[in-house]
């Protein structure tokens, strides 16, 4: 036997690969999925604009992904990249909408609401207004949970402070979009964070 | 995120989730841990969906590094147990490990033994199937110097298993 075959055999032993175990990893995959997870879809404040949460959208460089915001530091001194991003709704995406939008409806709002994003000074976000507004809000939605054990979880922390601002600048977006006789349903709205822990 | 890129970052998830957790088992004390650390790898594979390359080898090579990364942070502090990876920590704490014949404790306890440089490539190369240059790649490491790194682990590691090597050739 040879050095690179005793190396190969050397490893410590793993969980033996089952079709119980290859469904357990699947079901994780899938409740890891941002669209299964419960309460983004919770606090969901109108169609299409998705999971609008920091920590669980998209970290973005991409195409179709706009700059956003490239350093955040929270109270508690961590510092995270946060963006918002604008994309063209697919089917299945964002929350269900009565209203229907026509292709062109669709382009031009997505070119507004990129047009706005890209030049946010988020500098300029008063981050105490912000999570007032967001906490308001928050409390909105839980009062309508009826199920104490149901209710989500209210925000603390740099979570609270990371969520409430991004939930303000789509909020800024929607305003101005609607300013412009635009609905932000008609394109899918989402915030991302990476490089810090929610 | 379109249905289309969903699919495509679930594909490579499941896919290399296998892999993931193996890596995951042999790099913490506690085994079942590697549940919860596979469960913030999907976490942040899915919020970096952007990134996913095309092609499947890069996919694997991707989410190795997120797994890497993970890992290094769970080194740094305590993790929050995920609720997500409740069931697979069960399965992984209820599954016994595969056999483990006593004669390769002799050359695991060797490649432990390694400088840290060198410990983590040959366990990349021999533990987890990477070619060298994929395992440079993961380690951050230009290929000649992780050539050289090697080769040097290899020297110490023959030394080290001398006798493991003689009675493995007269067997």
């Amino acid at each position: 036997m040879d050095l690179d075959q005793l190396l190969d055999e050397s490893a410590p032993p793993v969980t033996p690969p089952t079709p119980h175990l290859e469904r357990e990893l699947h079901a994780l995959v899938a409740a890891t999925e941002p669209e299964n997870r419960r309460w983004p879809r919770r606090v969901t404040v109108a169609a299409g604009v998705a999971a609008g949460v920091m920590g669980l959208g998209a970290a973005a460089t991409a195409a179709g992904v706009l700059p956003g915001w490239p350093s955040f530091s929270t109270s508690s001194g961590q510092t995270c990249t946060v963006e918002v991003w604008a994309e063209e709704l697919a089917p299945g995406d964002g929350e269900p909408v009565s209203a229907t939008f026509t292709e062109a409806e669709r382009a031009a709002t997505l070119t507004a609401a990129r047009a706005y994003l890209a030049d946010f000074d988020y500098a300029a976000v008063d981050r105490a207004q912000a999570i007032a507004w967001w906490q308001d809000e928050e409390r909105r939605v839980r009062a309508a949970q009826d199920d104490p054990a149901e209710r989500q979880p209210r925000l603390t922390g740099d979570d609270l402070e990371v969520t409430a601002v991004s939930r303000w600048v789509i909020d800024r977006l929607r305003s101005h979009l609607a300013g412009q006789g635009l609905d932000v349903r008609a394109v899918m709205v989402g915030t991302s964070t990476t490089g810090c822990m929610l | 995120m379109t249905p289309r890129d969903r699919a495509a970052v679930r594909d490579a998830l499941r896919s290399t989730s296998p892999d993931l957790l193996a890596y995951l088992e042999r790099r913490v004390s506690v085994r079942e841990d590697a549940a919860d650390l596979l469960g913030e790898v999907l976490l942040q594979a899915w919020r970096r969906h952007t990134s996913l390359p095309a092609e499947p080898t890069r996919q694997r090579m991707w989410l190795f590094t997120i797994a890497a990364h993970v890992l290094a942070n769970h080194r740094r502090s305590i993790r929050r147990r995920t609720s997500l990876a409740e069931r697979l920590r069960a399965e992984v704490a209820t599954t016994p490990p595969a056999s483990d014949p006593a004669e390769r404790h002799a050359v695991r306890d060797a490649v432990l033994r390694l400088h840290d440089a060198q410990r983590e490539l040959v366990m990349l190369i021999h533990w987890d199937g990477f070619t060298i240059v994929e395992a440079a790649e993961l380690l951050g490491l230009n290929a000649s110097t992780a050539r050289s790194r090697y080769a040097a682990a290899r020297e110490t590691l023959k030394r080290a298993l001398e006798e493991p090597l003689r009675q493995a050739a007269e067997a």
